[in-house]
């Protein structure tokens, strides 16, 4: 059963660079969670929930276990939400009534499919939801449908950004959460276009108006807000971009990749900075790695997001010359946005010279962790071994 | 290993060890060997720079481990090296005199290894061989420029978000720029990209073109960015501001020309325009301000934005005369522009510290001359020097791209009559601005009591002043001939021959000439100071006529005005 559930026979490059990026990060939210004065056992098997959500989805290569990853991923951020703003908040309950919505509108994407797509093995068959078992189909309204499953997927995993919650599961399930189900969808577009024997133009495009669309709304509503509702903004322009990239054509898969698990780093460390705000505008040492994490998320050299940003959208310049030209312009406007967000971390506060308590040693040590990964892997990346190792990745995807 | 080398490693290593100096001693400490290892950088990059100047085959080496990362060190990347090291070596100098003076003013440590960064990113940016290491280079030059105004703010204040957003325009336009040129081939170096520029579409190289533009204007602190520019090098220490001034100026100018001369496709005449009218609205608008501004650091910091609008003139003139295909031309406004860059780095370097010393605005301030006779003559070189007064080489510089615009005259009237009158008026404005700042700071009477404040600089403090102040005096006989006999002619292969030679020794001739009699009228009129000081108007007296006069030209209320009437009728 489990075997059926999850492809487990079929694990590439990618997959182990997904469950490395899922592992660090879920180590560092347990370490925070067990060290600090707030551990909260719902929280912690909210984490829990998430993470088996997230797992589910980096194996699976089942339309209908995605479904139910995200899903489950959905349920553990509205439980979140609930956690967070109490019941009886009359906007948290609107917060969860929409999110179960978008789960209920994946279920009857996903129940649509099981019924409708025929294959060499049945309708109504779990082989007939599987990447490989769905090449065979010939329906377009199925194929279609199942494209339909990765945009809605995208939308709700956009919008529920906006309603996360300071919190250690924020911070595991903002760095992982877009990076799985991206690469997932990315994985599901690259079957459509196989089934559709094209190029993949018309499922670019599709991608191409997503990223666009994501990045300048974003950038209209980051304007007027500041502190964590920044943060959530960053996490989905960085969706946006990666986005826009796959659509960008085929080569634009490996800064994608790239900027998704740049971005999953990124996103992690900045929520855990900001649930201990105070704490680190007095302590200099955490002040500093602070800036250094939003200096790598705002794409600062030699961070991965300035590597795959730079090759992304210098790429994305050559066939798209107008969209990329406004999501770089967009890009500049976010950051500044985000110093701007970044300062206020930073001044007006006097340094604590008293010795660190036992939360903050473990604060420095994930927060630090995080910016040596980010600096790191981007200055790998611009090695011969490190572009080798990001195309070898991206062909694998394509031989799915 | 070969001189050129040898020097190329000190340039680059003293930063990088500034930066670990700064990072690992005490802020007391470091800040002394921080400026002493900016110096040794800055030295090592003149030799360097000279070196590869007269090199028969330019340097290049390929970086390890970076992927088709190279380091490339031709003619014309070595003069402008030598220049930007030039100004890396003056704020080695400015620093030292400044030691334990902005203790209290911002991180002294964060202030070493930053300035550090910003050293070593702009040395990058002028060797970079490709285009993923120039956009790299340039972003962290970028970043470190930023951060360094911030630091020195220390407040949570949004002001210098302006300066972010302008290296974010500008960042962004010049990767946009290469990558649009590259067609897909980011990691080429910069003769394969001049190759696939050559085959791009009519659209796309226009795009491209503006986006380089857009990119080296905002970095180059022209109309309309001049106002982020301003910000940032007025509330920086003088060293950085040097490094500002010199360093980012330098590198924009450079980058600009580099595209134009080699890897650009030629252009028609008409893409000069907008390099001309930028350059020419900057130059304006550099003097205009500076006449109405009353802190000194601003006016000189708009003294030195009107001679980048006339650099960025000169620019454009090397721009139509490659179109029309005078490459001799083309080579003597290269070369003007080069000059007036380096000239108004040196002098507006030492003018920085002046304002420094200075710490005042024009209307608290006056008769220093009395009190500080030493430092009063060091400043009015300087002063002299940046608006183009002989013997500085900012008259060579004007005078040799002058007489290559005679040429215009029968070819294109307009446009030549247009840069005359422009030329004209910002220069007028220009001196009108020194001479209420020497009227104001130096002559007269004290009107706040901060020239009881004010003493005569110690010897380390007017050291700089009074070296930058030589330099500047003896600039106009020796910077031209220097770049003559260092080989720097022809800058390009297609050049043709270059009597730039020649153009410059006549220039420095007439302006030798013009200029010790200028400076024997000012030496005897100085003798009989109190005389002069008795015949000159009173500091109030030229206020009351500079705000009659502005009041009287005040466009901006005018416009506003016209606009307000016209939304009022259509409303109605």
């Amino acid at each position: 059963m489990l075997s059926i559930l999850l492809s487990l026979g079929h694990i590439d490059t990618l997959m182990w660079c997904e469950f490395g990026i899922i592992g660090i990060l879920a180590l560092g939210t347990l370490a925070l969670h067990i060290g600090g004065t707030r551990a909260h056992r719902s929280e912690l098997s909210v984490t829990i929930m998430g993470l088996i959500a997230i797992v589910a989805a980096v194996m699976t290569d089942n339309l209908a276990v995605l479904s139910l990853a995200f899903a489950l991923a959905l349920i553990a951020a509205s439980c979140l939400a609930l956690h967070a703003e109490r019941a009886a908040n009359a906007k948290a309950r609107l917060t969860i009534m929409v999110v179960c919505g978008f789960a209920a509108v994946l279920y009857v994407i996903g129940a649509y499919l099981f019924m409708k797509l025929q294959t060499d093995v049945g309708i109504g068959s779990w082989q007939a939801l599987s990447f490989s078992g769905v090449i065979s189909v010939e329906r377009m309204s199925g194929v279609l449908a199942q494209y339909a499953l990765s945009i809605v997927g995208i939308a709700t995993l956009a919008s529920c950004w906006l309603w996360i919650r300071k919190s250690r599961f924020s911070s595991f399930v903002a760095g992982a959460a877009p990076m799985v189900f991206i690469i997932a969808f990315l994985r599901l577009k690259l079957v459509v276009d196989r089934v559709l024997a094209d190029s993949g133009a018309w499922t670019n495009t599709i991608f191409l108006v997503a990223g666009v669309v994501l990045v300048a709304a974003v950038a209209a509503k980051m304007m007027f807000k500041t502190h964590a509702h920044v943060i959530k903004c960053s996490g989905v322009e960085h969706i946006g971009i990666a986005v826009f990239m796959i659509g960008a054509g085929f080569a634009g898969i490996i800064p994608a990749i790239l900027h998704l698990g740049g971005q999953a780093v990124a996103q992690s460390g900045l929520w855990h900075a900001a649930q201990d705000t105070e704490i680190i505008r007095t302590n200099k040492t955490l002040k500093v790695l602070c800036i250094a994490l939003y200096a790598a998320t705002l794409g600062a050299p030699f961070s991965v997001l300035f590597v795959s940003q730079l090759i992304g959208i210098g790429y994305a310049l050559q066939s798209h010359l107008v969209l990329g030209l406004i999501v770089f312009a967009l890009v500049g406007v976010l950051s500044i946005i985000m110093v701007r967000e970044a300062l206020h971390f930073s001044y007006d506060v006097q340094p604590n010279a008293e010795p660190m308590t036992k939360h903050q040693k473990v604060l420095t040590v994930v927060l630090a962790m995080h910016v040596l990964l980010l600096f790191g892997v981007g200055g790998y990346m611009l090695t011969q071994q490190g572009i080798q190792f990001a195309v070898s990745v991206a062909q694998n995807v394509a031989a799915l | 290993m070969t001189p050129l080398e040898n020097s190329l490693y000190v340039a680059s290593v003293a930063p990088v060890l500034a930066i670990v100096v700064s990072t690992v001693l005490r802020p007391a400490v470091s800040a002394r060997w921080n400026a002493i290892l900016l110096a040794l950088s800055g030295i090592g990059g003149v030799v360097a720079g000279a070196y590869g100047a007269v090199a028969e085959t330019p340097f290049t080496m390929a970086v390890p481990m970076f992927y088709g990362m190279t380091i490339a060190l031709d003619r014309f990347s070595a003069i402008f090296f030598l220049g930007i090291s030039l100004a890396i070596a003056v704020a080695g100098l400015c620093a030292l005199s400044q030691i334990g003076k902005h203790h209290d003013a911002g991180n002294v440590r964060m202030l070493g290894i930053l300035g550090g960064l910003l050293v070593v990113s702009l040395q990058w940016t002028l060797l970079a061989g490709n285009i993923i290491g120039f956009v790299t280079a340039w972003a962290t030059m970028m970043l470190a420029a930023f951060l360094l105004q911030r630091i020195v703010r220390n407040t949570a204040e949004t002001t210098g978000l302006q300066f972010l957003a302008i290296a974010q325009v500008s960042t962004i336009a010049i990767a946009s720029g290469l990558f649009v040129l590259s067609s897909g081939a980011l990691f080429s170096d910069f003769g394969t990209l001049a190759y696939v520029a050559g085959q791009l579409s009519v659209t796309n190289l226009i795009v491209a073109y503006g986006l380089l533009f857009l990119g080296f204007a905002a970095a180059m602190g022209a109309f309309p960015f001049h106002r982020g520019f301003i910000s940032a090098v007025t509330h920086v220490p003088a060293h950085i501001a040097v490094l500002f001034r010199g360093g980012l100026s330098g590198v924009a100018l450079y980058g600009f020309i580099r595209c134009i001369l080699f890897i650009l496709p030629p252009l028609s005449i008409w893409y000069s325009l907008p390099v001309a009218v930028i350059g020419a609205l900057t130059m304006l608008c550099g003097a205009f301000c500076a006449l109405n501004e009353k802190s000194v650091q601003r006016i000189v910091a708009y003294l030195s934005v009107s001679s980048i609008g006339l650099t960025a003139l000169m620019v454009a003139g090397a721009m139509a005369f490659q179109a029309l295909a005078i490459y001799d031309a083309m080579n003597v406004m290269l070369f003007a522009a080069f000059i007036q860059l380096t000239i108004n780095v040196i002098a507006t370097s030492g003018l920085f510290l002046v304002a420094d010393v200075i710490g005042s605005d024009l209307h608290t301030s006056g008769g220093l001359a009395k009190t500080l006779p030493k430092f009063t003559i060091t400043t009015f070189v300087l002063l002299f020097g940046t608006v183009g007064f002989p013997p500085s080489a900012a008259f060579t510089s004007i005078w040799m791209a002058g007489s290559t615009f005679q040429a215009m005259f029968s070819s294109a009237p307009v446009a030549a009559i247009a840069l005359l009158v422009v030329g004209i008026l910002s220069i007028f404005l220009m001196i009108a601005a020194i001479l209420r700042v020497i009227i104001g700071v130096f002559f007269g009477e004290s009107r706040g009591g901060v020239d009881a404040r004010v003493s005569e600089p110690s010897d380390a403090q007017l050291a700089p002043i009074v070296l930058l102040a030589l330099l500047t005096f003896v600039s106009g006989f020796a910077l031209p001939q220097l770049l003559v006999s260092i080989g720097a002619d022809p800058l390009t292969d297609s050049a043709g021959t270059f009597n730039g030679g020649i153009v410059t020794a006549f220039g420095t001739l007439r302006m030798g000439t013009i200029g010790l009699l200028v400076l024997g009228i000012g030496g005897v009129k100085w003798y009989f100071r109190d005389s002069i000081l008795e015949r000159l108007p009173s500091f109030e007296t030229i206020e009351k006529w500079r705000l009659s006069c502005m009041n009287r030209m005040s466009f901006g209320s005018k416009f506003t005005k016209l606009w307000n009437g016209a939304l009022e009728k259509l409303r109605r």
